[in-house]
C-alpha cells in the first residue's frame, strides 16, 4: 500500500492584470517571487518552491530515515531551466545568474539533500501532466523497486514571458480582450471558458506501509494507482475529440488500483476550459465512468502548469476533510455532475486527471482517509 | 567593516537552509577545508560581486581559493561598498 504521509502547497486565488504582454491577460501569483529577480541573484522558480519546502518538515524527513528513498522533481516544462524569460524588457524580464541551479537537475540535486540520504534523485518534464504523471514513478518504485518513501517536489513559473506568449497566441487563455466582453473562466460550460495562467507549487511524501507503521503516522490518503497514456494524434499541442487520451489513462489507473469504474465517485478533473479539453476530458469521463461528480481549481488558483495535477489534488483532499467538494467557478448552468454548486463529498474514491502538451495524459486514484 | 563577519552572514544566506553553519575565522584557510563547496562558492561569490557593484563580465573569471584571495580580487574590482554586514545582508533580501 502507498500512503500520501505528509504535504505542503502553495497557490494563490490573487490575480493581476498583466497588459505589458503581447495578449494582455489576467494572471495568478505571487509578486514576492519577483523581488529581486531582476538582479539576477534569485530565481523565481525557486522562490515558488521555498514556500512549500516547510524546514521543519525537511527535519523530520533527515532525522526520520525509513528505507530507500528517492526524490522527484516534476519540473513541468522546460522554463525551469535554462536562463530567464528576458523575450522583450517588462517586469517579467530578467537573467539568471547561477546558471547551475537553474538546471533542473541540479536544482533537484540541491534541494534533495534537504530532505536526507537519497537513493535516487530524479526530474519530470512531462509538461502539464508532469506532477499527476510521476504518480506513476511513486506506484512503480514502492511497489516494484522496494522503495520506502518517495519524495515529489512539484514547481513551475507558468507566469513569464514565454508562457504568457505562447498560450496567448495559442488562444487558450483567457485574454483581457476576452474578459472585458464578460468571459469569466471556467469549464465544461456553454458561456464562460477558458482560463488564467497561475503559480504554484506542491511538496509530498508518499511512503510505504511499512514506513508509515514504522514511524506511527496518520497518512492523509492513499493512492490505489496510477497511469498515464498517449493518444493517436496527429497533433502534439492538441486533444483527440474522442478522449481517447483520457480515456486509456483512466482505465489503466483503475487497472492498477484494482478498482471499478463504479468505485470512483469524485473527479478532479484537469478542466482547462478549453474548447478541445472540455470536449475530450467530458467524452472519456462520459463513456468511462458510471457515476460521479467533477470539480476542477484552475479557475479558482489559475492553471499551474506542471504542478496542477498534484497541487490540485492536494487542495481538493484538503476541502473533502472540510467536508465539501467545491463547484467548478463560473458555471451558468446549472449542474449536478460537473457541479455548479459545492457538495459534500460522496463516499467513494478519488481521480486526478491531467494533461499536456506532447501528448500525455495521466490519471492517479487516491482514497482520502 | 569585518570581512569575515560579512563572509559568514554570505555564507549562511548562499548554503541550503539544512546545511550546518560554517564557521570562516581564517582568511588563509581554503573554502574546500571549512566545508565550502563549489556550488556555495560560487552563489557566495555572486552576492558578494553585487554588493561590490561588480560587473558580471569581470568577475566570471575568477576563483579564489581562500577568503584572503575572495578579499582581493573584491577591492581591486570594487565600485561600491556596504556600510555593514546589516545593511549588505538587507540588500541581500
Amino acid at each position: 500500500m502507498i500512503y500520501l504521509t505528509h504535504f505542503r502547497t502553495a497557490s494563490t486565488t490573487d490575480y493581476e492584470l498583466f497588459d505589458d504582454v503581447v495578449f494582455p491577460q489576467k494572471v495568478h501569483w505571487f509578486p514576492d517571487t519577483y523581488t529581486r529577480a531582476k538582479s539576477g541573484l534569485f530565481y523565481v522558480p525557486h522562490r515558488l518552491a521555498e514556500k512549500v519546502l516547510d524546514a521543519k518538515l525537511l527535519a523530520y524527513l533527515r532525522e526520520n530515515p525509513v528505507g530507500k528513498t528517492a526524490f522527484i522533481l516534476a519540473g513541468g516544462n522546460a522554463h525551469f531551466a535554462g536562463i530567464g524569460p528576458r523575450h522583450y524588457d517588462n517586469r517579467l524580464s530578467y537573467v539568471y545568474k547561477f546558471m547551475p541551479f537553474s538546471l533542473t537537475q541540479v536544482f533537484a540535486g540541491r534541494t534533495a539533500q534537504a530532505c536526507g540520504s537519497m537513493d535516487m534523485v530524479t526530474t519530470d518534464a512531462s509538461a502539464c501532466a508532469s506532477s499527476l504523471k510521476v504518480m506513476m514513478d511513486v506506484q512503480n518504485l514502492i511497489r516494484h523497486y522496494d522503495y520506502e518513501r518517495v519524495i515529489v517536489l512539484t514547481v513551475e513559473d507558468g507566469v513569464t514571458n514565454a508562457v504568457l506568449e505562447f498560450f496567448g497566441e495559442a488562444k487558450a487563455v483567457l485574454t483581457q480582450k476576452q474578459e472585458e466582453t464578460g468571459i469569466k473562466p471556467s469549464a465544461f460550460d456553454s458561456t464562460n471558458f477558458g482560463f488564467r495562467i497561475g503559480q504554484g507549487a506542491a511538496f509530498a511524501v508518499f511512503e510505504s506501509e511499512r514506513a508509515v507503521n514504522q514511524q506511527n503516522l496518520t497518512p492523509h490518503a492513499e493512492l490505489l494507482g496510477a497511469y498515464s497514456a498517449s493518444e493517436n494524434s496527429t497533433n502534439a499541442i492538441g486533444q483527440c475529440e474522442n478522449g481517447e487520451g483520457f480515456a486509456k489513462a483512466m482505465s489503466g489507473a483503475m487497472h492498477y488500483s484494482k478498482v471499478n469504474p463504479e468505485d470512483i465517485k469524485i473527479v478532479k478533473a484537469h478542466g482547462t476550459g478549453t474548447a478541445s479539453n472540455n470536449l475530450s476530458e467530458k467524452t472519456a469521463l462520459g463513456n468511462t465512468l458510471k457515476d460521479f461528480v467533477a470539480t476542477s481549481y484552475k479557475q479558482k488558483i489559475g492553471h499551474t502548469m506542471g504542478s496542477s495535477g498534484l497541487l490540485e489534488t492536494l487542495l481538493l483532499l484538503q476541502d473533502m476533510k472540510s467536508g465539501f467538494v467545491p463547484a467548478i467557478e463560473n458555471r451558468t448552468e446549472t449542474d449536478s455532475v460537473y457541479l455548479s454548486e459545492s457538495i459534500n463529498p460522496p463516499e467513494g474514491l478519488v481521480m486526478s486527471l491531467a494533461a499536456g502538451m506532447g501528448n500525455i495524459y495521466s490519471a492517479a486514484i487516491f482514497k482520502g482517509l | 567593516m569585518n570581512f569575515l563577519e560579512l563572509l559568514n552572514a554570505v555564507a549562511k544566506l548562499a548554503r541550503p537552509i539544512h546545511f550546518e553553519t560554517v564557521s570562516i575565522t581564517e582568511m588563509e584557510t581554503p573554502f574546500q577545508e571549512i566545508g565550502i563547496d563549489s556550488l556555495d562558492g560560487l552563489v557566495m561569490m555572486m552576492y558578494l560581486t553585487e554588493l561590490y557593484g561588480i560587473e558580471e563580465e569581470v568577475c566570471k573569471e575568477w576563483s579564489p581559493k581562500t577568503p584572503q584571495e575572495m578579499h582581493d580580487l573584491l577591492m581591486a574590482h570594487k565600485t561600491r561598498e556596504p556600510a555593514s554586514v546589516e545593511e549588505a545582508m538587507e540588500q541581500c533580501k
